[in-house]
């Protein structure tokens, strides 16, 4: 019996084993794309086309267990160099490229914070005989592999006591091993993946905030695109490789790269930096409104919020890379869209679940994508765009007045202030879109179109003094031109009668015409 | 000439004098309705709104408390004041983010931007945080007595 089940038993106990490590390697081959709608035109492996979903209870699509960090290793032993390094001066000897090597560690933070060849390599800094100063038999480890070098980083940088003095984060080590990338390395023993010199550099590192640091936030997304946007690196994880430029055209990399604002986000600010990895459906309101607090508090207000699970989240309208300057065009498509059920339920389940596929193309990042014409909750988007368009249109109907009245020289002070009331309640009444509420946004939309309407009528009453000034002029200047008229009209009468009047009288003299001062009676 | 014409008498007051009367009368009325609304044109009327180069009057240094702010006009611009310990200080109230309104918030002691939260420090107007890109510009501020001036930049 023993002999005969014995195969099978075997082939058991390996399928069991086995399972585990493939869904996890599939969860981490998927992971990169599973929660990210982002339109990609880089083809992806079968195993990761799954159309993502959410609104599915957590459940029914468990995350596999993370693998846990290793320990952290003790720092490699060495003998104290005292303040000497022989290696340093040895190795710049040996050829260019050894030379450039101790060049770039002496530029190093390390360099400067005393860290030395022996404390990432071993061996004994205080030789200047090979054979003592890289006797592996005493601990010389000479060029650590990929994966002793993230302990090796970690065994210094995860001490607390050791950093304390540089007023360094120690959570690096941990957040590494949670990462998209510590994971599969665990898991797979891909040695491919990121690890810290990938980032940060070997020999040359620098601090984050130097800004020729790979790593300051400025260099974030060229450094991240450095492998992700390398197809043939790519290629094995099946995940897109046209991020980079999807975000290089966004708003946050518009702001970024172009504008060099650091405040804008980069790669890291969104899957994090160490702990890499994409942000989960659950999580990308809390990682949106890190930054975007106010519209965050504004989005837990609405009914889409209290969907939870099955809830529309930011990136549902505003996309991931590509995220784009919001305008009522989110509202509605053009055209009515094709209205697939399965958008927006789970017919089986009978729930909400939102298929994050449909809105990876941003011409269906519009609430008619969900919101049939037909339905109560389409009448009010209406009637929620209606009020935000005729807002805007008495905002720049205001705006326009004011800029007449200004062109015309009058005064606009007044008016100007009473438009930067309409145009702050007009944006609230746009951030208040989030709340899904029309009352809110009508009354805020309705207080934006009354201030323009009284900006404009400030405008217009300038514009009629104005109007009424140059008629006035116009008079004015018509009853000098008569009264001028009238006076050279009497002026040449009296002139003729005065030539009448010297021709009955002749010979008096000084009574020419055109010489009155010169009359002899004129007093 | 009539019937009863004298030709050598003199009349009280001349033709000329009559004429140089209404020519001085035309040209004085004519110069005054010229110029004057071309004075009003250049030199406006005052108004509480409008900053004409000088001080613009801010309001009383007792309606505005220790750690208290309030935006008031300066011209076409809304400004905001606020008491601090190192005195009384005004920023431009207009957000430098998208242009909104700020307000200064009691809760927080800070000056908050009502339509993306940014935050600005009230005694400089460096941001604090939130989407704003640049601090709120400076404004000077005169205090004479217990009148608190704007000195448009």
């Amino acid at each position: 019996m023993d002999g005969h089940a014995s195969p099978i038993r075997v082939l058991r106990l390996l399928a069991a084993a086995c399972l585990p490590a493939a869904a996890l390697l599939i969860a981490l081959g998927g992971g990169a794309s599973a929660a990210d709608p982002t339109p990609s035109t880089s083809a992806a492996t079968p195993s990761t086309s799954a159309a993502p979903v959410i609104g599915v209870a957590p459940s029914a699509s468990p995350e596999a267990s993370p693998i846990p960090a290793p320990p952290v290793p003790t720092p490699i032993p060495h003998p104290a160099d005292g303040g000497t390094n022989q290696c340093v001066e040895c190795h710049r000897a040996v050829n260019d490229r050894q030379a450039a090597i101790a060049t770039a560690w002496e530029g190093s933070i390390h360099a400067k914070g005393g860290v030395t060849c022996a404390d990432c390599h071993g061996g004994d800094p205080t030789s200047d005989r090979m054979g003592i100063a890289m006797d592996r038999t005493k601990g010389f480890v000479g060029r650590p592999s990929r994966e002793q070098t993230i302990g090796m980083c970690g065994s210094c940088h995860a001490d607390p006591e050791r950093m304390r003095s540089y007023n360094l984060p120690t959570d690096q080590y941990a957040k590494y091993w949670t990462s998209v990338h510590g994971q599969r390395l665990a898991a797979a023993k891909d040695v491919r993946v990121a690890i810290c010199i990938d980032c940060h550099g070997s020999h040359d590192i620098k601090k984050a905030s130097d800004p020729t640091a790979p790593v300051f936030p400025l260099n974030v997304p060229q450094l991240c695109a450095g492998c992700h946007a390398d197809a043939d690196r790519m290629k094995p994880y099946g995940i897109p490789t046209d991020q980079f430029d999807i975000y290089s055209r966004s708003v946050h990399g518009v702001a970024l790269l172009e504008e060099a604002d650091t405040r804008a986000p980069s790669c890291a600010s969104c899957h994090g930096s160490h702990d890499a990895k994409p942000p989960r459906a659950t999580e990308v309101v809390e990682v949106c409104g890190k930054c975007h607090t106010a519209t965050q508090e504004l989005y837990l207000q609405s009914r889409h919020a209290e969907l939870k699970d099955a809830a529309p989240k930011c990136w549902t309208c505003h996309g991931t890379h590509d995220v784009a300057k919001p305008s009522e065009k989110l509202f509605f498509h053009p055209q009515p869209p094709d209205y697939q059920c399965t958008t927006c339920h789970d017919l089986q389940a009978r729930t909400l679940r939102i298929q994050l596929d449909r809105f990876a193309n941003e011409a269906d990042r519009r609430c008619d994508t969900c919101h049939h014409p037909d339905s109560d909750i389409y009448a009010q988007v209406e009637a929620i765009a209606g009020a935000l368009s005729e807002a805007q249109g008495a905002y720049d109907a205001a705006g326009g007045r004011i800029g007449e009245a200004a062109g015309m020289g009058m005064i606009v002070g007044d008016a100007d202030v009473t438009l930067s009331e309409a145009k702050t309640s007009l944006i609230k009444a746009q951030a208040a879109v989030h709340t899904t509420k029309l009352t809110v946004i009508a009354q805020t939309a309705g207080d934006a179109q009354k201030k323009a309407g009284d900006a404009q009528a400030i405008a217009q009453a300038r514009l009629d003094e104005s109007f009424f000034r140059r008629e006035a002029m116009i008079v004015v200047v018509a009853v000098i031109v008569a009264n001028v008229a009238a006076l050279w009209l009497m002026r040449r009468r009296l002139d003729r009668r005065s030539a009448v009047e010297a021709g009955d009288a002749p010979g008096t003299p000084g009574d020419a015409p055109g010489t009155p001062g010169d009359a002899p009676g004129g007093e | 000439m009539g019937p009863d014409a004298q030709p050598n008498a003199k009349p009280a007051v001349s033709r000329r004098r009559v004429l140089r009367w209404l020519l001085g009368f035309s040209v004085i009325s004519t110069a005054a309705m010229v110029v004057t609304p071309m004075v009003g044109f250049i030199v406006p009327p005052k108004s509480t709104a409008a900053g004409s180069g000088g001080k613009v009057p801010a309001g009383k240094v007792a309606d505005l408390p220790l750690g208290k702010g309030k935006v008031v006009p300066m011209g076409s611009k809304p400004v905001i004041l606020v008491s601090t310990e190192q005195g009384i200080v005004a920023h431009s109230a207009i957000c430098t983010h998208l242009g909104c309104i700020v307000a200064f918030d009691d809760l927080s002691g800070m000056i908050v931007c009502p339509c993306h939260d940014g935050r600005f420090n009230p005694a400089t107007g460096a941001v604090v945080s939130g989407p704003p890109p640049a601090p709120l510009p400076h404004v000077t501020v005169s205090v004479e007595g217990d009148d608190i001036f704007l000195v448009p930049g």
